[in-house]
């Protein structure tokens, strides 16, 4: 007996009892017919009630003891309630209830089932209920025994507990320790109470660095002030925190952690634990940062070339833009992203169909480049063409576009200088061929009225030397008519062709000349041969001129000469000067080339027809000139370059407003009069 | 020159056309001038004979070397300037109006009835003897003047003012005696017979001067 008390104190479990001793637990078990159960469903030694009679256990106790159970009923200590069942009266069964556990949830029920062999006096006595004195001896040795149980099995269940705690605080430990991340557990002070291995590979601390240490041994020295302070204030106020900081190792290695803290506060609202959680972040962070700055590097590259960049993300529907493209696409100010529909919500709506036709067939896998042009119509602005670019950039597994870098270029300026040119091309090749017409007219009137102007004139003389025939005479008179109603008709459709043609007035020389560059250069763009004005200064007084007719006469006298450069000149240039001549009030214009040189310089002064032209192999061009000058009353002449090559110079006549009346303003084609 | 002294009348006629040169001779010929016909302008102007005789010119406006309208402007740089013709088969209207207020008589535009182009030679040379006589005029005045001596010339001066023989004599300190042997010589150098014509002349010599 005294071997087990000592057990009982020492605390063992029943089924590390030696064997002896759980022989006689048993024993007293079986002859007081002990069942202990819980009242939560816990065994602790004997038949394992099963759930129904656990559930409703007096019924199941009604069962079992029958009508041959026994009630004790006696006054024990404090420690062992009685838990009245029947009253003395009925003689049927004994039931005691011993609490095994703080917290009642063990009971031990101890019930006779049968009076003990050694003692029917005393049960029959008891069931009597008269005397219980007289089995109070047996019944204390019941209780004793009972007691010792209980205590074993108090013990034993207290044990079983710690066991439980004992397990699950060995699997916290594990999942403390086998946790990535590193954890500290702080007190209220900030000490550092315990610290897993994962915060010892971190720091490279040993855990008893770590204890008894503050979390400030790994300052950095990369925060300042403000930050930690910021830190606390949000820590004391939430008692969370988190966030990236810098951390030193105990190595002096500088790193990047992720930190959580969380405060842990007892019953009375006072801190009782932080645990702050570490995860490196140095590699994430480095890799960031280097990603961070190649995008702003290539951010700025493309800033700096002011190329409109965007970059689609197909699948998304999300698109990043440059500051430039978003300007372009006429998208609002600090647009950093934007989706398709945005940019297709801007377009004109007479071009909106193209766009999305060729966004459908790169969406859809058809096409792997986007080339558009369409204009773009953002509010209060003016009316934009931009033409667009893009490639697809990567392809998921089955083939489907998934991202889409573009560039998008405002292409208003040059739209309208092609359109300028076009205009420019048209007007130019109108002009010429208005003063081709009515330089042609000119020609021919003037050719044919020579022969005309004969005819009636050999026709006057017949009339004269035949007045003694007069049917010779009414011949001639007939031929003199007939020749004079041909030279009506010549004049008539001259006329006609130069009502269409602007007029003569004063115009400024210089202004006309300095066009003559640009024209040539829209018209022979991959000309070799510079086209340079020299000496003409801006002070020339007006000449007496028809614009238009002017220009082109240069025009075709610069592009002979070009043409007369192109073979074998070292010097590809053709110049125009010009010269006053206030003697005979009129400004001579020299057109120089520095290239094969006429075959012929007397070609212009013998210049009598346009069948001689002709034969000369000359060409129309020069003819026109001709007629042109001529017509202005100059005169057009080309003379040897010295340095090889041709000068063709032509005199055109000073305004003077004494003799020269100025033409109307011109015709309906718009032609820019100087 | 003497006025009174007639021969043909000279006319210049440059045309670069063969056939119509040929044909405005015969034109010409109903009348009783000298035509000189020429082929292009520098043939004309290195004739300087022909270029003092011709009072008249024919020019087409379309010459091989230069326009008749450049040819009339060096012409003008050395008078006596003949009085010009232009003929033209194309000419525009601000050439023809350029070459009137130059002071060209007259345009034809060909092919042209005789008739127009005898008229126009005609009203020419009409015009071309004015200048001339008017010319003429104002030479003679000038040789007839050139021959007073200073005192007639003071004299002269006084006269043509208004003054009398005896206000001249105050103002030149002489006698009027000697103020009026001065008037009669100088009259009679000049050819006049009144103070009326005395004034008409130096109005004139004025005028051309």
């Amino acid at each position: 007996m005294a071997a087990l008390t000592d057990w009982v104190q020492a605390g063992l479990p029943i089924t590390e009892l030696p064997a002896t001793l759980q022989t006689h637990v048993m024993a007293c078990v079986q002859a007081t017919g002990l069942v202990v159960v819980g009242l939560g469903g816990t065994l602790c030694v004997g038949q394992t009630p099963p759930q129904d009679v656990l559930a409703d256990l007096p019924t199941w106790l009604d069962a079992r003891i029958g009508p041959q159970k026994l009630f004790t009923t006696c006054e024990l200590s404090h420690d062992f309630p009685l838990l009245a069942g029947f009253p003395a009266a009925e003689t049927s069964a004994g039931l005691l209830a011993i609490p095994l556990s703080d917290d009642a949830q063990h009971h031990m029920f101890w019930f006779r089932t049968a009076a003990p062999a050694t003692e029917p006096d005393h049960q029959r006595e008891r069931s009597s209920g008269v005397r219980c004195s007289s089995s109070s001896a047996w019944l204390a040795d019941c209780v004793d025994k009972a007691c010792l149980l209980a205590a074993i099995f108090r013990s034993h269940l207290a044990f079983q507990k710690l066991q439980q705690s004992q397990a699950a605080q060995r699997l916290h430990d594990s999942i403390f320790d086998f946790c990535n991340d590193a954890i500290l557990v702080t007190d209220a002070q900030n000490t550092i109470l315990s610290a897993n291995s994962a915060a010892v590979t971190l720091t490279g601390y040993r855990v008893d660095e770590l204890v008894g240490a503050t979390p400030a041994l790994l300052k950095s020295g990369r925060h300042g002030t403000p930050f930690y302070s910021a830190m606390w204030r949000m820590i004391n106020s939430t008692g969370r925190w988190q966030g990236e900081v810098w951390n030193r190792r105990k190595n002096g290695e500088l790193c990047a952690h992720a930190l959580s803290i969380k405060t842990l506060h007892n019953e009375d609202g006072t801190v009782w634990r932080r645990i702050g959680r570490l995860a490196d972040i140095t590699a994430r962070k480095l890799a960031t940062t280097a990603l961070l700055e190649s995008e702003m590097r290539w951010q700025f590259a493309v800033e700096c070339n002011g190329e409109a960049m965007w970059d689609w993300n197909v699948v998304e529907d999300k698109i990043f833009t440059t500051v430039a493209a978003a300007a372009v696409l006429g998208l609002p100010a600090h647009t950093h992203t934007f989706q398709i529909s945005d940019m297709v919500a801007r377009v004109v709506a007479d071009d909106r169909p193209k766009v999305q036709a060729a966004i459908h067939k790169l969406q859809s896998g058809k096409s792997s480049e986007l080339q558009i042009e369409f204009r773009v119509s953002a509010p209060g602005e003016a009316l934009r063409w931009v033409s667009t670019r893009g490639r697809v950039m990567t392809r998921n597994e089955r083939g489907m576009p998934q991202r889409v870098v573009s560039i998008s270029k405002d292409m208003t300026q040059q739209h309208i200088k092609e359109s300028e040119y076009r205009n420019q091309t048209e007007l130019l090749s109108q002009q010429a061929r208005l003063v081709l017409i009515g330089e042609m007219a000119s020609i021919f009137a003037h050719e044919i009225n020579q022969p005309l102007a004969a005819i009636a004139a050999l026709a006057a003389g017949c009339k004269r030397k035949a007045a003694a025939l007069p049917d010779v005479r009414l011949l001639a008179q007939g031929i003199e008519e007939q020749a004079l109603r041909g030279g009506d008709i010549a004049w008539r459709m001259l006329d006609f062709s130069r009502r269409q043609r602007s007029g003569r007035r004063a115009v400024s020389l210089p202004q006309l000349v300095s066009k003559i560059p640009g024209w040539i250069a829209l018209q022979h763009s991959q000309a070799e041969i510079v086209v340079e004005i020299d000496q003409v200064s801006p002070d020339l007084p007006p000449i007496y001129a028809a614009p238009v007719e002017i220009e082109q006469v240069l025009l075709n006298l610069v592009r002979n000469a070009m043409d007369a450069g192109v073979s074998n000149s070292k010097v590809q240039r053709v110049v125009i000067s010009t010269q006053l001549d206030n003697e005979l009030k009129q400004v001579v214009v020299d057109v120089t080339d520095w290239g094969c040189g006429l075959p012929d310089a007397e070609l212009f002064t013998t210049m009598k027809s346009f069948e001689s032209s002709k034969e000369q192999g000359v060409g129309l061009g020069l003819t026109v000139c001709i007629s042109i000058v001529q017509a202005h009353g100059g005169r057009i002449w080309a003379t040897a370059n010295p340095e090889g090559g041709t000068i063709v110079h032509f005199s055109v006549p000073l305004f003077d407003p004494h003799l020269h009346h100025q033409a109307p303003h011109p015709a309906p084609h718009g032609h820019e009069e100087t | 020159m003497d006025l009174s002294e007639l021969s043909k009348d000279c006319i210049g006629l440059i045309e670069d056309d063969d056939a119509v040169r040929h044909g405005v001779c015969i034109m010409l010929e109903a009348l009783n001038i000298d035509v000189k016909p020429y082929a292009c302008a520098r043939e004309f102007l290195e004739d300087t004979a022909a270029r003092k005789r011709c009072t008249c010119l024919i020019l087409d406006v379309r010459l091989p070397d230069m326009s008749g309208i450049e040819l009339q402007k060096q012409l003008m740089l050395q008078p006596p300037v003949p009085a010009i013709v232009f003929i033209s088969g194309h000419a525009e209207v601000s050439i023809v109006v350029e070459g009137i207020r130059r002071g060209a008589i007259d345009f034809l535009q060909k092919p042209f009835k005789e008739q127009q182009l005898i008229d126009s030679v005609q009203k020419a040379l009409a015009h071309a003897r004015e200048t001339q006589s008017s010319q003429l005029t104002s030479e003679a005045t000038e040789e007839k003047l050139a021959s007073l001596t200073g005192r007639e010339r003071d004299v002269l001066s006084w006269l043509v003012k208004g003054y009398r023989s005896k206000e001249i004599a105050l103002q030149l300190d002489l006698s009027p005696r000697t103020i009026d042997e001065h008037r009669q010589n100088l009259m009679h150098k000049l050819q006049v017979t009144t103070i009326a014509e005395l004034m008409g002349l130096c109005g004139l010599a004025q005028k051309v001067q």
